[in-house]
């Protein structure tokens, strides 16, 4: 027989078994498991980000938990979810269940809003770990906002931005989902994730209790006169003695807010009516 | 067995797959931003490889030499490797979910990989015997996932820093991949 | 006939295989150490491109979508597989040269996504005009990065044995670095970010 014809007889046949090998192992093979195949069909309606805020390594993790059992997303809920009002609507008509838009539950803000100048000029890694490790951090108050961004880097919606100017991070109140990637990616631990209730929250992180050298690092550092807890009429502004600053709760302290010499208590926006002229809310 | 180990060394190091020989570029530069994901890409590499070189060896040298047919070797390997990939991420996908998110989805990328059909033709042209073969196979899979790492933990960090703005990227990330290789020359005189 | 320009345009300059879409680098770095193994790198992907192009183009009414790729991969193969005999029947020392990199051709990413993204898709005439694009544009990208390889790994030019010109100081000590596999990727690294000062592509 030619060479030929052998060459199309064995290409056949080595596609031939190839084929029928891929045919018998689809038959073999332990059909997918089905709640696997929920889990992946819950997957594709989720964010997709892998940001592990809902407790779970990765999104997948909690699809497969969620097909187990549909309460863990009231336990642990999928942060970036509860924003986009779309997909959980997407995902609820899967389930079969409605899943209403709660939304978070605490926000994030951060205590710093000073214009302290920094010490040097940094040309390292241009990452706020990076640079509190290279001495002192890198402006002339060391709790300082060191503005280079790690917060905003591993924020999921983007609710962080750098003010140019001041070089600091500020947080957008309305956008943040309250997932705490933020919290944690701060070198500081200046961010704080508050009760969506609490209307003001300190702009200062100041902590040195006999150094009220925050009047001079920066224009608008606490310096712990404590003129907001005495001008507090039902006590809703108390002093922190460990950390040496002002404890504020869910009740709006107007007067602290107008006394505060530095003017240093900012609003969330969770009051936008209470425009006080004289005291513009900062964020 | 001392044939093995040095075999193993020189396709690890000495004659990398991705720096020397040039293997396996598009994932070296598709996959390696990220250090998880470039591990399992390479370990899943290094699964395909063992397999395509056990099957095309035999296949090789029991079926087509013996018949004269060396020349059909480009299509029945490649024939033989799609198969076989496509039967490896069925298995992975319906017995073991965990393992199929952590590296079943880099399999099909891998059918198209010059690095596992050019380890079939390195054993060929080399004249490998078996478990030379396999020896090869388990150490361009080593070598691989070795380079992949390295270049992907150098990656992470370039993200960081201060580089140029025309050399952002894939410029830059084909520099430090020479750098790379001019280190690895360093192995040169290690396998005799 | 301004498609058929376009589309032939597409592959030297917006969408140039190893400049911007930074496809099939494998055969790429691997053979540029001299301009002679450029050529014949070329012209094998030229042929393989074309042919496969070709026939995709007429049988992709025909092919099953479900069994498209592994389609595909047998057609290229065969291609290559003649390509391969030809080249170790009429230029043995060129193909001595690229070795095994002419068979890894059937794995080449631009054949195989041309294949995907075009061919499957556009008729007979735009196929061939895609496919002369790519192969153009591949051969200038080859071209290049082998000419400044082989200038400054060795000091002089020689086509196909006949020299062109020689650098006097380089002449007698190369940088053989560039000849070296890591030569190519400084190369190339140097030459993207040329483009992108350049503005020929776009910075990321």
């Amino acid at each position: 027989m030619s060479t030929t014809i052998l060459a199309v007889i064995l290409l056949s046949s080595v596609g031939l078994i190839a084929g029928i090998a891929i045919f018998v192992a689809n038959r073999i093979l332990p059909k997918e498991d089905a709640s696997l195949q929920k889990a992946n069909e819950i997957k594709e309606r989720l964010p997709g980000a892998d940001c592990g805020a809902c407790g779970k390594p990765g999104c997948f993790a909690y699809a497969q938990a969620v097909a187990k059992d549909v309460e863990i997303l009231d336990d642990s809920p999928c942060r970036i979810l509860a924003s986009d009002e779309d997909a959980t609507q997407a995902l609820g008509e899967y389930l079969g269940i409605d899943l209403s838009n709660a939304g978070p539950g605490s926000k994030a803000v951060v205590h710093c809003t000073g214009d302290s100048p920094r010490i040097g000029s940094y040309s390292g890694v241009q990452s706020c770990a990076a640079a509190v490790q290279v001495g002192a951090g890198e402006k002339e108050c060391p709790y300082a906002c060191v503005g280079y961004g790690d917060c905003a880097t591993v924020c999921p919606v983007n609710a962080i931005s750098i003010d140019g100017e001041k070089n600091i991070a500020v947080v957008d109140w309305e956008t943040c989902i309250g997932c705490g990637m933020c919290v944690a990616a701060c070198p500081r631990g200046l961010i704080e994730l508050i009760p969506v209730e609490t209307p003001q929250y300190l702009g200062c992180n100041y902590q040195a209790a006999k150094d009220i050298a925050g009047r001079k690092k920066c224009s608008v550092g606490c310096i712990h006169c404590r003129i907001c807890v005495r001008s507090s009429e039902n006590g809703e502004v108390e002093w922190d003695d460990k950390k040496d600053l002002p404890q504020f709760s869910e009740t709006l302290a107007t007067n602290a807010i107008e006394k505060c010499p530095r003017k240093i208590i900012i609003k969330t926006s969770a009051h936008p009516s209470d425009n006080d002229p004289e005291n513009p809310p900062k964020d | 067995m001392s044939e093995l180990i040095a075999i193993f060394f020189s396709m690890a190091l000495v004659n990398n797959m991705v720096l020397v020989k040039f293997l396996g570029l598009c994932p070296f530069f598709g996959v390696s931003k990220k250090t998880s994901s470039a591990f399992s890409m390479g370990i899943a590499v290094m699964l395909v490889m063992l397999v395509a070189s056990a099957v095309t060896w035999p296949l090789f040298h029991l079926l087509l030499v013996p018949y004269g047919f060396e020349f059909m070797r480009t299509v029945i390997f490649i024939l033989v490797i799609a198969s076989l990939v496509q039967i490896i991420e069925m298995s992975i996908k319906r017995t073991n979910m965990t393992l199929y998110n952590a590296l079943g989805i880099y399999l099909p990328l891998i059918t198209t990989n010059c690095a596992v059909l050019g380890i079939t033709f390195i054993n060929i042209d080399q004249n490998y015997g078996f478990a030379a073969s396999i020896a090869a196979a388990l150490g361009a899979g080593v070598g691989f996932t070795l380079v992949l790492l390295i270049m992907s933990g150098i990656r992470e960090r370039l993200d960081l820093a201060d580089t140029p703005k025309v050399f952002k990227g894939a410029p830059i990330a084909f520099l430090i991949a020479g750098l790379l290789g001019l280190a690895f020359l360093a192995f040169g005189g290690m396998v005799g | 006939m301004k498609s058929l320009i376009k589309t032939l345009s597409n592959g030297i300059l917006r969408a140039n295989p190893t400049f911007i879409l930074l496809l099939g680098l494998c055969p790429t770095l691997a053979v540029s150490t001299s301009i002679d193994n450029a050529f014949g790198m070329t012209g094998s992907v030229l042929f393989v491109l074309l042919a496969a192009n070709v026939i995709i183009s007429i049988l992709r009414r025909w092919i099953p979508d479900r069994a498209r790729i592994p389609t595909f991969i047998v057609i290229i193969a065969t291609l290559v597989t003649i390509v391969d005999l030809a080249l170790k029947a009429y230029v043995p020392s060129l193909s001595k040269s690229l070795g095994m990199y002419v068979p890894l051709i059937v794995v080449n990413c631009i054949i195989l996504g041309r294949a995907e993204a075009f061919a499957s898709k556009n008729n007979v005439i735009h196929s061939i005009a895609d496919a002369v694009g790519m192969s153009v544009g591949f051969g200038v990208a080859i071209l290049l990065i082998s000419f400044v390889r082989q200038v400054l790994g060795s000091g002089k030019l020689e086509v196909f044995n006949v020299q062109l010109f020689s650098i006097p100081g380089l002449d007698s000590n190369p940088a053989a670095i560039f000849l070296l596999p890591m030569g190519a990727f400084f190369v190339i690294g140097v030459l993207l970010a040329l483009f992108r000062w350049m503005g020929v592509s776009e910075c990321e």
